[in-house]
């Protein structure tokens, strides 16, 4: 483009590629780094994905402080989508994997596949669809969901069915989500694929 | 119209704002669009909203390299730090994409310059149109060959040494006005720096909320296999625009500290409930498990068959609920319960229908039950109780009977359940919504 400009106003920017690279040498460097230790489990990620359905799946989960109740999320169409909101306190996870759907894309994340299980706090998951089987301990269901009380700051919809239980442990997690929220993901083993097969 | 425009773009550091613009918008493409009203995040949601607002700040930053260009030094690598730190806060960056293209649009902006305002000969620049193209490879290698030689041709006498001192002297060269060319330096030795400095508090604040930090830190596991999404060269073009306000603050309520939970009393435990009140008819409310409220939306709890172990009917409850008054509902307790025959939880709320299915439901250990509402087959018979039905004062006066016993019921349905017990199992557990 520009090929026409012979002379030109002595205020035009240009940009300079070898200072181009002294910014992103470093730049790149210390993202090699903030990957590899969250890679190792060393440094927590914050996650929040909505908008999309993604699979989550997991060979084990295991929780202190669960909470669920129903909700609703609205896409952006206006559109309300139903959900079922699992909420864990602190949540460990064993061969997790996650496939997500960005720009046409699938991203397919798995984490904790060997002997350090992905851990997760402030777990909050919704979901249309979830299965495994699951053994709870101190187990509350049908009381309502702004009373629940396992997750200090979680409750759903005063009025509404909700369930607690101050531990949780499902095998064979199966979950098709529309939301899911981490304050910190310890993901060690962390595995981004691109083009992947869906979990 | 489009000249002017030409204008405004070549005098500021246009492509690398719009690449810092772009990053921003995708990140947060990703992360909580629009959450319905009754979608409460907490603690997880303020962790969130750190990195909307570190992404939010990044898209700032980008449309300042824009709108206050003379700033662009410290806009560009404020912006490159932010792109970092969004890895770690939001969704790992918008999944490398979104952290890649603030990465290299801060980079790209640090690396514009006022080319002509150079000290000898501006004639000498090459032509500026031909930088335009951030992203060709052409130009990569353009400006770098001919630097060297201009360089060299101006000042003859130092000319080797200066090549070996490298570029940070052509920096300083650049800017006559003397300040710019060390400075940046330092700038730039600062980024990993303040990589750094996030990373710690991060490091820090994780051990001391996550117990298996030590665990996770003390078992690296190995070989772990990066696949980093290549960075395109072409911006894609994310649907929301990042106005700076729009999305996350909609849905984070104040932290909540756990303190403001009533009386810190999870768990309704059970064993409280049982003992001593035998029930007369009315059970007394403080025989409930403390801040137990019944939930005022129809759900029911069918199954094949209800294995029911020293089973006591306590009488009626008043069970307080959110809105509308206590409901009346009859009390069990037993020592256990197990479900066969899919037992199914149908709940009807906000015009949908949350189904949970399983193979097996138990519940064992201090179980107390409550329903407006219990019918099936007893002993032969079709029996339905409610707390006003008579029979239920023949089930109360049948208590010494059924609690050395374990009943059997077959098509159970139970309406309004409520359960609690110590520990709970749940077969082939399969929630279906809408």
């Amino acid at each position: 483009m520009a090929v026409s400009e012979t002379t030109t106003p002595p205020s035009y920017g240009r940009i300079r590629w070898r200072r181009f690279g002294a910014v992103m040498v470093p730049a790149t460097a210390a993202a090699a780094v903030l990957i590899a230790l969250t890679a190792r489990g060393a440094v927590a990620a914050s996650f929040s994905v909505s908008g999309q359905q993604f699979t989550v799946t997991a060979s084990r989960l295991t929780g202190t402080g669960f909470e669920q109740f129903g909700s609703s999320y609205k896409e952006p169409s206006g559109k309300a989508q139903p959900v079922a909101v699992s909420v864990i306190r602190n949540a460990t996870l064993s061969n997790l994997c996650q496939s997500v759907k960005v720009l046409g894309m699938t991203l397919r994340i798995t984490a904790g596949g060997g002997s350090t299980p992905v851990t997760a706090s402030n777990l909050v998951v919704g979901a249309t669809d979830l299965s495994g089987n699951a053994t709870f301990q101190n187990i509350s269901v049908g009381q309502d969901a702004g009373s629940l009380s396992q997750v200090p700051g979680e409750t759903g919809q005063a009025g509404t069915f909700g369930q607690q239980a101050s531990s949780v442990s499902i095998s064979g997690v199966h979950q098709v989500a529309w939301s899911t929220t981490a304050g910190t993901f310890r993901l060690p083993g962390f595995h981004l694929q691109v083009g992947g097969a869906p979990c | 119209m489009l000249i002017a425009f030409r204008e405004w773009r070549r005098t500021r550091p246009f492509w690398g704002g719009l690449l810092i613009v772009l990053g921003a918008a995708e990140i947060l493409s990703t992360t909580v669009l629009s959450l319905g009203p009754a979608f409460r995040v907490g603690l997880g949601g303020v962790n969130a909203f750190v990195g909307v607002i570190i992404t939010v700040l990044l898209g700032v930053c980008g449309l300042l390299l824009w709108f206050s260009p003379g700033q662009w030094v410290f806009y560009s690598i404020v912006s490159v730090v932010l792109a970092l730190a969004t890895f770690n806060t939001i969704n790992y960056g918008g999944f490398f994409l979104g952290m890649l293209l603030g990465i290299v649009g801060g980079a790209m902006a640090f690396a514009w310059s006022h080319g002509p305002v150079r000290d000898e000969q501006p004639g000498r620049r090459n032509e500026p149109g031909s930088q335009d193209d951030h992203g060709g490879p052409r130009d990569e290698d353009g400006p770098r060959d001919e630097d060297a030689p201009r360089d060299l041709a101006a000042r003859p006498g130092s000319a080797r040494a200066r090549l070996l001192r490298g570029w940070f002297w052509r920096q300083g060269q650049a800017h006559p006005a003397g300040t710019g060319g060390r400075d940046q330096v330092l700038t730039i030795a600062a980024i990993p720096l303040t990589g750094l400095l996030l990373l710690a508090p991060a490091l820090h604040g994780q051990r001391a909320t996550a117990q298996q930090a030590a665990s996770s830190l003390a078992h690296p596991s190995g070989g772990c296999i990066l696949v980093i999404l290549c960075p395109p060269t072409k911006s894609p073009t994310p649907s929301p625009t990042p106005s700076s306000s729009s999305p996350g603050p909609s849905h984070t309520p104040s932290p909540s500290p756990g303190t403001s939970s009533p009386g810190g009393s999870p768990s309704p435990s059970a064993t409280q409930s049982v003992p001593g009140q035998k029930g007369n008819g009315k059970v007394k409310r403080t025989a409930m498990p403390q801040g137990l409220v019944a939930s005022g939306v129809p759900a029911v709890l069918t199954a094949g068959t209800a294995r029911l172990t020293a089973l006591a009917y306590d009488g009626v409850a008043k069970v307080p609920r959110s809105s509308g008054g206590p409901v009346a509902m009859m009390k069990f307790t037993l020592r256990s319960v197990t479900l066969t025959g899919s037992p199914t939880l149908t709940i009807h709320q906000n015009g949908t229908v949350a189904t949970t299915t399983t193979s097996l439901l138990s519940l064992r250990g201090n179980v107390v039950l409550y329903a407006t509402k219990l019918s099936g087959d007893l002993l032969g018979a079709h029996v339905t109780i409610t707390p006003s039905s008579p029979l239920s004062l023949v089930v109360r006066l049948l208590r010494p009977l059924t609690q050395g016993l374990t009943t059997t019921m077959t098509h159970v349905v139970t309406d309004q359940p409520i359960a609690l017990a110590a520990t709970s199992q749940w077969d082939d557990y399969h929630i279906s919504v809408g």
